[in-house]
């Protein structure tokens, strides 16, 4: 099955056309917009990196061959506001403990949407008592009652943000101690 | 598959985004949506993002619709001005390549002409000294040159016409000379210049010829 977007990719490759191009990256100029501000902090800059993003993209495309035009891109507007940030020297105001629970479900993906069999559950259940209680807490909460990041921060009485790092690491370190026991 | 449903409805996305930072999702919408962020690191900055914006401006978001938009065109007309651009460039390679062309061409036919033309300037030089058929002697008649042939004019001319075969050079000369005591002439000089081959071949002629009667001579010699 070829959908909309890896014929435009492969259409592009081929004519080098901005036409397909603008059509392939419009949909995602919101979310990278919102990517950029997390990053700079700053409207303007954002506005610009959108724009640098396209003009990187214009000559990337025509020369890789791209399957997954979303996570690519991501990676790409990621790494282009790193580095960006990186060159002014201002690095230090991020947190990099979110880089990595991000590149890490990002490395993941893949096995998002797996049928889960009996025994992984069973093993999952085992892990998730390995959690520290915070994490295991919340992600109960969040993926067993299947409550919102604002419930789970009433019901636990955690900050907002914390229940969101949590649910994020705690994620990550069962997903790491499940593959651990697997092998 | 991820990315796919994220990709078509992107517009809803962003509205879903603006809605769940203003609190306007119900429950289990907010819980949709945070879950698909953690398996979707891009929804899931840009979420951060708005967050840290305190807003989406769908403003903002269509004034960099119209950036793009713009710089699409942009590129378009920039296209067009590297397609003259080559459009010129192919012109003026088209140009070179005639010149050098014409270049080698014009040597060639310099490098083929050469040795033809040093030919006929062959040709040239030689044709006279075959063609030698006529020579006459004449007395210029000025005063204190009483020197004559001995046999008289016409007799010294019919020796010169049968001496014809040992001159190379045609040419016009007068000379002057003196006649020794044996009647020979000695001391041949000519006025003006003469060609030193058509001299030589002259003194050669008259030290040979006939013998003269008198002092001193002037006389003018015609090879044709």
């Amino acid at each position: 099955m070829v959908s909309d977007e890896q014929r435009l990719l492969e259409e592009y490759r081929k004519t080098g056309d901005l036409q397909l191009l603008g059509r392939l990256y419009e949909p995602y100029m919101p979310l990278v917009y919102g990517l950029c501000f997390k990053y700079y902090k700053d409207e303007v800059k954002s506005e610009d990196a959108v724009m640098q993003i396209f003009e990187s993209l214009i000559a990337k495309l025509r020369i890789h061959e791209v399957t997954n035009f979303k996570s690519w891109l991501y990676t790409l507007a990621r790494n282009h506001c790193l580095m960006d940030l990186r060159a002014a020297n201002r690095i230090n105001t991020v947190d990099i403990d979110d880089y990595i629970v991000e590149s890490d479900l990002f490395l993941h993906q893949h096995h998002s949407g797996e049928q889960i069999p009996e025994e992984r559950l069973a093993l999952m259940e085992s892990c998730l008592k390995e959690l520290n209680e915070e994490q295991q807490r919340c992600i109960r909460l969040f993926y067993l009652e299947q409550k919102c990041y604002r419930e789970v921060a009433e019901l636990t009485g955690y900050d907002l943000n914390k229940v969101k790092s949590y649910i994020q690491n705690g994620k990550r370190n069962l997903k790491i101690c499940m593959e651990r026991n697997q092998q | 598959m991820y990315g796919e449903k994220s990709a078509m409805n992107t517009n809803y996305s962003i509205i879903r985004i603006q809605q769940y930072l203003n609190g306007e999702l119900g429950k289990d919408e907010m819980y949709q949506l945070e879950r698909e962020a953690l398996d979707d690191p891009l929804l899931q900055d840009a979420i951060d993002g708005y967050r840290m914006q305190k807003e989406v401006s769908h403003r903002q978001l269509s004034l960099l619709q119209q950036r793009l938009a713009a710089r699409i065109a942009g590129q378009a007309n920039e296209r067009n001005a590297f397609y003259f651009g080559w459009q010129r460039l192919a012109i003026a390679a088209t140009a070179c390549v005639l010149m050098v062309l014409v270049l080698v061409l014009l040597w060639m036919r310099n490098y083929h002409m050469q040795p033809k033309a040093t030919e006929k300037e062959v040709k040239v030089e030689l044709a006279p000294s075959e063609e030698v058929t006529h020579i006459h002697a004449e007395d210029v008649g000025e005063a204190g040159f009483d020197a004559q042939p001995e046999g008289g004019w016409n007799l010294f001319n019919a020796y010169l016409a049968e001496s014809t075969d040992k001159l190379t050079v045609a040419g016009k000369a007068e000379l002057t000379f003196e006649i020794d005591a044996e009647g020979k002439p000695a001391a041949i000089q000519s006025i003006g210049t003469t060609d030193a081959l058509l001299l030589t071949e002259m003194q050669q002629l008259l030290e040979e010829g006939p013998a003269w009667k008198g002092t001193k001579a002037k006389i003018t010699i015609a090879v044709e």
